[in-house]
């Protein structure tokens, strides 16, 4: 069933100059190993009219609807919360690394540190206090942010879970992309 | 989320954060906390101080940071400064890694062994103090005060940091005169010649512009917060042109982009202007009462054929004239010209054909109109004549030395300055700089800085490829470490630069360190006791307009204040060149030997012979990650590559080479490695690599970096560097 609260990503691509502020804010907050990014930012070459250009995807756990790492995780690692954030409790992964793989989208590192898997938990100590995460605060032409999934789909017409670089999957992805300008 | 909440609100910052609690609260009432780090939200409690980013970045973001128990925690944008906003980019949020560094020189050190060979003895400051000015006195004495040279530019933009702290020391001392024009001065020149100023409109005014035309600027380098704004106008209708011959982020997202080659923009203005003229979207009302020299243009449009500029820029002409037809049909342009593109032997020559497309449009007079280039009002409008000790120096004809030609000052056997024999220096002291890789031509430099009879003393934060070659190395204090003021050169803000914490180590601030030496030297004049405040209260006692109304209590209590410059700028159709009106055709072009009009000479005309046929024009740009030689060792910025090149598909093809393969750069001057990144990003017979990368740090082998390539020659007019006339080879590795 949709979930009305359900919290995602909103990016709008057209926007992002892939300058990686994002990833760099990301790590500071959670406070990571300096090889370790729970948001990546990727560069696409594309064709466009006479040439190419450039477009930045800026990604990180898409707090799936169906969630593919919580499906298989044997220790009970992951759950999803009212707000359809899926998050890890690290203290109850055992480093199987089975969500690795069966994340498609490439959210779940294993820290060399412990062995254990780590990846975006939408900074939910942030959330919980009314704020953005840390990428979303960290952006400074603001075109990342936090929204209720529901209510973008319903006020912006431009947005979908299409992008370059991103697509709709059996997991059901919860980023949407919006598009302001043609 | 109770717990997390009461831990949270311990905090001095809690009423802010409370105010800005967003819509995002009611639905998750009943979440669960598993798997949170409520840890993590510590860091954002304590005393908030403010502190401006003092990095070479014409956006100058104002910074909040958090303070417990004397250790910085926590830094975000003041969002309270609304041009510069809540989030600062990446390298002013890394802006506690950057100060807290393990990397860090924390002592002072004397150096034991060879020139270069890294081994070093751990002295007190005083006994360092003794040493420096026993030297420095005895080559005074021995070869005069002009023997010794200050080297210093933009690791510190704060106006104690940056000039009143080392010129005081400068002045008193009489050393030979540094000339600190890496950067901008070629187009100061070039933006004279056409409207007599380059002090432009307020660029919170995009808003109301119909057309943003960015020459040669990439916002994403130096000035991500403006972007924001950008956008903001772009949604509201605002059309965005770009010009640069390296595709920056921003190019991909313009409505009309061209990638000319290399240097060829007085021929793509030229081309500009024909169409805008042939169409009859010229200005006559303004041309007429507002300029001179139309004519003289006319003539000198028609000399080049549309064949002929196509041929030269490499621009389709279809591309040029859809971009003339948007700037010749709308009614406000703001032009944005970059600080990168007059890095080259015509840089006044293209920077005055880049202004002259506002003058036949007229776009003047207007809020949301005119071009922004450095508007240096707000430090330019401190009292730093009086701050810097102008006053104390006795030897006020001492020879001059410009900064980029470093390597010829300090050459062992042949010193030069200007082209002509100089007086040899014997004692150099570094701060806020690194000359070996941030000059151009690093092997020069480092034959130069080996020298056994030139006394070498650097004080930085970090062991940077300069400090390697010192004589005593000093620990300096981060700019968070002192107070300071500074100006932006984008808008028009003066701020705070509050100490945020006390220095780490046994690090000095600029000041405190030139105050000391000054001491040590005998001076006993009474600026050489001021305080950070006294001077802070020096710079502002000005006579400037611009400041009107802002006085040091005032600023010290709202942390930044606009300058109140009227609008819109050059609204009264005077204009400050010989004729009092915008000149088409200028004498003081004519007189500096160039076309009066518009000047067709490209850089590779006046390379030498073995120079000018290597295969490829290499462009040293900036990248969003790092500024100049600063945040190559910082944690989080460090894994984020900056030892690359970019080529085009077709020269990746002609060479063999693919993504992630190690290629060799040469010329004459050198050689550095880097790993491919094959793009269309800049054009075929172009490359890119990253400006000011650190050699010690070059995972491809430290025997060069971008600067071991690059011609020292300057640009010409304004006596700047000229980095981008630069041409390589390539070779796979
Ligand atoms: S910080 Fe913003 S603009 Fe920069 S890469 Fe991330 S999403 Fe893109
Ligand atoms: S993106 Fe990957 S890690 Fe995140 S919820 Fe979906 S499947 Fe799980
Ligand atoms: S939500 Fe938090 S953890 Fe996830 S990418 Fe953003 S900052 Fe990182």
């Amino acid at each position: 069933m949709e979930n009305k609260h359900q919290l995602g990503f909103v990016f709008r691509q057209e926007n992002c100059i892939g300058c990686q502020a994002c990833t760099v804010a990301c790590q500071i907050h959670n406070e990571l190993p300096e090889d370790v990014r729970f948001r990546k930012v990727d560069r696409y070459e594309v064709p466009h009219e006479d040439g190419t250009k450039d477009i930045w995807l800026s990604h990180s756990c898409m707090h799936c609807g169906n969630p593919g790492c919580l499906m298989v995780c044997p220790s009970q690692a992951y759950s999803v919360r009212d707000d359809g954030l899926v998050v890890l409790d690290r203290d109850k992964c055992t480093g199987c690394g089975l969500c690795v793989n069966a994340c498609p989208y490439d959210a779940v590192v294993m820290l060399k540190s412990d062995g254990k898997a780590a990846k975006c938990n939408m900074c939910i100590e942030l959330i919980d206090q009314g704020l953005k995460p840390a990428c979303v605060d960290g952006c400074p032409v603001e075109c990342l942010d936090v929204d209720r999934i529901h209510s973008v789909l319903q006020q912006k017409s431009s947005a979908s879970k299409q992008g370059i670089g991103y697509g709709n999957c059996i997991t059901k992805p919860n980023m949407l992309i919006i598009k302001e300008r043609a | 989320m109770k717990i997390n909440r009461r831990t949270f609100m311990q905090g001095a910052g809690a009423t802010a954060i409370l105010s800005s609690l967003s819509g995002l609260t009611p639905g998750i009432a009943n979440a669960r906390t598993t798997g949170a780090h409520s840890n993590l939200l510590a860091k954002r409690n304590g005393e908030v101080v403010y502190h401006s980013c003092l990095r070479n970045c014409a956006a100058r973001c104002l910074l909040k940071f958090r303070v417990q128990d004397g250790r910085m925690t926590y830094v975000s944008g003041a969002e309270e400064q609304a041009k510069t906003g809540k989030a600062p980019c990446l390298k002013g949020q890394a802006y506690v890694q950057y100060t807290y560094a393990p990397d860090r020189i924390l002592h002072p050190m004397e150096r034991v062994g060879a020139k270069g060979e890294g081994k070093w003895r751990r002295i007190s400051w005083d006994e360092a103090y003794k040493k420096i000015s026993d030297r420095l006195k005895s080559v005074i004495t021995e070869h005069g005060s002009e023997s010794i040279l200050p080297y210093s530019y933009s690791g510190n933009y704060g106006a104690i940091g940056m000039s009143a702290s080392g010129e005081r020391f400068w002045n008193r001392i009489g050393s030979s005169i540094l000339e600190r024009k890496v950067c901008t001065y070629a187009a100061y020149d070039g933006l004279e010649s056409v409207y007599g100023t380059f002090l432009g409109p307020d660029p919170e005014d995009v808003m109301l512009s119909d057309v943003y035309l960015n020459w040669g600027h990439d916002e994403t380098v130096s000035n991500t917060i403006a972007i924001k704004l950008i956008n903001k106008a772009r949604d509201n209708g605002t059309k965005f042109l770009v010009v640069n011959p390296q595709r920056t982020p921003l190019c991909n997202q313009a409505d009309v982009y061209l990638q000319p080659k290399p240097s060829t923009d007085v021929q793509l203005c030229a081309g500009i202007m024909k169409y805008l003229v042939e169409k009859d979207l010229v200005n006559h009302k303004f041309i007429q009462e507002q300029s001179i020299g139309y004519d003289d243009l006319l003539k000198r449009l028609d000399e080049l054929s549309y064949d002929e500029i196509e041929q030269i820029t490499g621009v389709p002409r279809a591309k040029m004239f859809e971009f003339a037809q948007i700037l010749g049909e709308n009614e406000k342009t703001m032009l944005r010209m970059g600080y990168g593109f007059q890095r080259n032997f015509n840089g006044a020559r293209m920077s005055r054909a880049v202004a002259m497309l506002l003058g036949v449009t007229g776009n003047f007079g207007k809020r949301g109109n005119g071009l922004v280039y450095d508007n240096i009002h707000a430090g330019a409008g401190l009292n730093q004549s009086i701050a810097s000790g102008k006053y104390m120096r006795k030897n006020k004809d001492a020879q001059r030395i410009n900064m980029t030609e470093i390597a010829k000052a300090i050459h062992p056997t042949n010193p030069t300055s200007h082209d002509k024999p100089s007086k040899p220096i014997h004692a150099m002291i570094i701060y806020n700089g690194n000359p070996v890789v941030v000059a151009p031509d690093t092997n020069a430099v480092i034959e130069g800085m080996k020298r056994e009879d030139l006394f070498v003393v650097g004080h930085d934060m970090v062991m940077t490829d300069s400090l390697q070659y010192c004589d005593i190395i000093l620990p300096s204090a981060s700019q968070f470490e002192t107070d300071d003021i500074v100006g932006d050169y984008h808008g028009y803000y003066i701020q705070v630069c509050q100490k945020v914490i006390e220095p780490v180590g046994e690090s000095k601030c600029n000041w405190t360190f030139f105050r000391e030496l000054g001491q040590a030297m005998g001076f006993e004049d009474d600026v050489f006791k001021a305080s950070n405040d006294d001077i802070i209260k020096e710079l502002l006692d000005t006579d400037s307009p611009d400041y009107k109304g802002v006085t040091y209590e005032r600023l010290m209590k709202e942390k930044f204040i606009k300058l109140d410059i009227p609008q819109p700028v050059l609204a009264d159709g005077k204009y400050n060149t010989p004729s009092g009106k915008i000149e088409f055709s200028s004498k003081l072009m004519s007189d500096a030997g160039y076309h009066p009009v518009l000047d067709w000479q490209l850089p590779e005309e006046e390379m030498e012979p073995k120079e000018r046929n290597l295969p490829f024009r290499l462009l040293s740009s900036g990248v969003p990650q790092r500024v100049n030689s600063s945040f190559y060792n910082v944690k989080y910025i460090r894994a984020i590559p900056a030892y690359y090149v970019k080529i085009n598909p077709v020269d990746a093809k002609t060479y063999d080479v693919k993504d992630n393969d190690v290629v060799k750069l040469s010329n004459h001057r050198g050689e550095a490695r880097f790993v491919v990144i094959v793009t269309e990003g800049v054009l075929p017979g172009s490359l890119m690599t990253p400006k000011c990368n650190w050699l010690r740090m070059n995972p491809n082998g430290t025997e060069g970096c971008t600067n071991s390539l690059t011609t020292d020659k300057l640009t010409d007019m304004g006596g700047c560097s000229a980095y981008h006339s630069t041409r390589v080879d390539l070779a796979k590795a």
